[in-house]
């Protein structure tokens, strides 16, 4: 369960007045930026292992490897993505450490939006489901390449930060999972104005 | 339209809001003309729409891993001595007790008959006793039915192989220690120029079974690997009187003496028993690792897993 932790003294703290904080030794620097970025992270690490438990050991490693490696950040671009750079090598090491598969969780299906008529919300769904188990199907390289973009709000040069690769490869990887999409949903026997 | 500028790879980025001002006025005048472009649009639409409904439903950070990294923050960071020291230390009830108490006992002995014999003679005592020695401590470092905590110390962060070094480093340290102290006990009966030989007629065959039987062990269990060594090592001793009774083996081409002088070259050979050891050592480190790994994934403990 989640305990509301206290907000930061001025809005006007910014990520590299945070890390800089951490990197003088100050907690609560990192307590600031939990705070400001916990659940998303979190998020990602739970992408990344597909478990709970695993999740929080590798939020807890990353949090300590930021703090460890706080001097290192030069303020260019965001915390957020330097961070999550970090939970991705730490959630890549612990999945290869354990050698386990690692799970995807279920894409969740969505909750109906009562305002909608009973047939659109029914095709809304069918649409949701197919793009849901379409998107299960991905590698984990594409498929965290989507949740950097389109979860975490990352820029293209953010995205390649993070998983420690170049611009094109980023590029490639969009492309690789929208074809992948396209012929999943083509299996389906749905196509793309299905989802206008 | 063509969309050879590259604005169809900004689209993803569009949709998830993320572009600037500029770009997002480039791809929206190109919208407007590209029906290919427009199909993209739309999928990247449902696939923004579908992780974020997702995503919405994991459950938010706890503040376990938070508190986590404080308490580590608050702990002073051990160097790579002091961590080995600890490990070491560590290991030392994990090891079976008897090993000390047996390899100090057998030893003790050996010096007494070394001592007792006096010169060159009592040297080749202990050039017999303390590999042997050596090798039965090592072969039971390692192993579930010498480590009752084996798949405890599996769930910690230390890996396999750092256990087995410095159980290895405990035992076999051990052992060199009485062994050397044993020779320089002779110097009471012993010229001091035959240390050096003594010493290096117990270190190559002392390295070289140790490793021998840590690899056995690992591979077919303790006892199996102490019995090899014996016998391995009685060949060792008793090699040149038995070939030595046969001119020639039959249907071989070489006679007996040879292949005695070879044998018998081998075990004076220091490096050549220390890189056969480092050989089987590079092994022992790859087989624990991997049993490691199957007893993590719920497969058997047993030897030859």
């Amino acid at each position: 369960m989640e305990i509301a932790l206290t907000a930061p003294a001025t809005m006007e703290d910014c990520d590299a007045e945070l890390v800089r904080r951490m990197a003088g030794g100050e907690e609560q620097g990192l307590r600031l930026l939990f705070a400001k970025y916990g659940r998303r992270p979190f998020a990602y690490a739970l992408r990344l292992t597909g478990s709970q438990g695993m999740a929080e050991e590798v939020l807890q490693d990353s949090l300590l490897a930021a703090w460890r490696g706080a001097r290192e950040f030069r303020g260019e671009g965001r915390a957020l993505a330097w961070l999550l750079g970090i939970v991705h090598r730490q959630g890549l090491n612990a999945t290869r450490r354990k050698q386990l598969p690692i799970e995807r969780l279920e894409a969740a299906r969505g909750v109906p939006d009562q305002s909608e008529d009973p047939g659109e919300q029914a095709e809304r769904n069918d649409r949701r489901m197919a793009l849901a188990t379409a998107l299960d199907q991905l590698s984990v390289d594409h498929r965290t390449v989507l949740e950097l973009v389109f979860y975490q709000g990352l820029s293209l040069n953010e995205v390649a930060q993070v998983c420690s690769c170049p611009v094109g490869t980023v590029k490639s990887r969009l492309s690789y999972a929208k074809a992948s999409l396209r012929s999943a949903l083509a299996r389906a026997g749905m196509k793309e104005e299905d989802l206008l | 339209m063509s969309c050879e500028n590259g604005l169809r790879e900004l689209l993803p980025f569009y949709v998830a809001g993320t572009l600037g001002e500029r770009d997002r006025g480039a791809v929206e005048v190109h919208l407007a003309s590209c029906a290919e472009c427009r199909a993209d649009l739309a999928l990247w639409n449902g696939v923004e729409e579908a992780i974020i409904a997702g995503d919405r439903q994991l459950p938010p950070a706890p503040i376990a891993p938070l508190q986590g990294a404080l308490s580590a923050v608050m702990q002073p960071e051990v160097g790579v001595a002091a961590r080995t020291w600890q490990l070491l230390c560590a290991q030392i009830p994990l090891v079976q007790k008897e090993i000390w108490v047996a390899s100090g006992l057998v030893m003790g002995l050996g010096f007494l008959l070394a001592a007792a014999s006096g010169g060159a003679e009592g040297g080749r005592v202990l050039e017999a006793i303390a590999p042997l020695v050596a090798a039965v401590g090592v072969a039971m470092i390692h192993g579930p039915e010498n480590d009752p905590a084996l798949e405890l110390a599996l769930a910690t962060p230390t890996s396999p192989r750092q256990v087995l070094l410095s159980r290895l480093l405990l035992v076999f340290g051990y052992n060199l220690l009485l062994a050397l102290a044993a020779t320089l006990g002779l110097l009471a009966v012993a010229p001091p120029e035959l240390l050096g030989m003594v010493i290096l007629g117990w270190l190559g065959p002392m390295t070289l079974l140790s490793a021998l039987a840590l690899v056995l062990s690992l591979r077919m269990g303790a006892s199996t690997a102490i019995a090899v060594g014996f016998a391995l090592w009685m060949v060792r001793w008793t090699a040149g009187g038995v070939l030595g009774q046969m001119p020639v083996f039959v249907g071989w081409e070489i006679p007996a003496e040879t292949l005695v002088a070879i044998y018998e070259g081998f075990w004076r050979s220091t490096a050549l028993q220390m890189g056969l050891a480092a050989l089987l050592m590079a092994a022992s480190l790859w087989m624990v690792n991997r049993q490691g790994d199957s007893l993590r994934r719920g497969g058997s403990a047993s030897p030859s897993s």
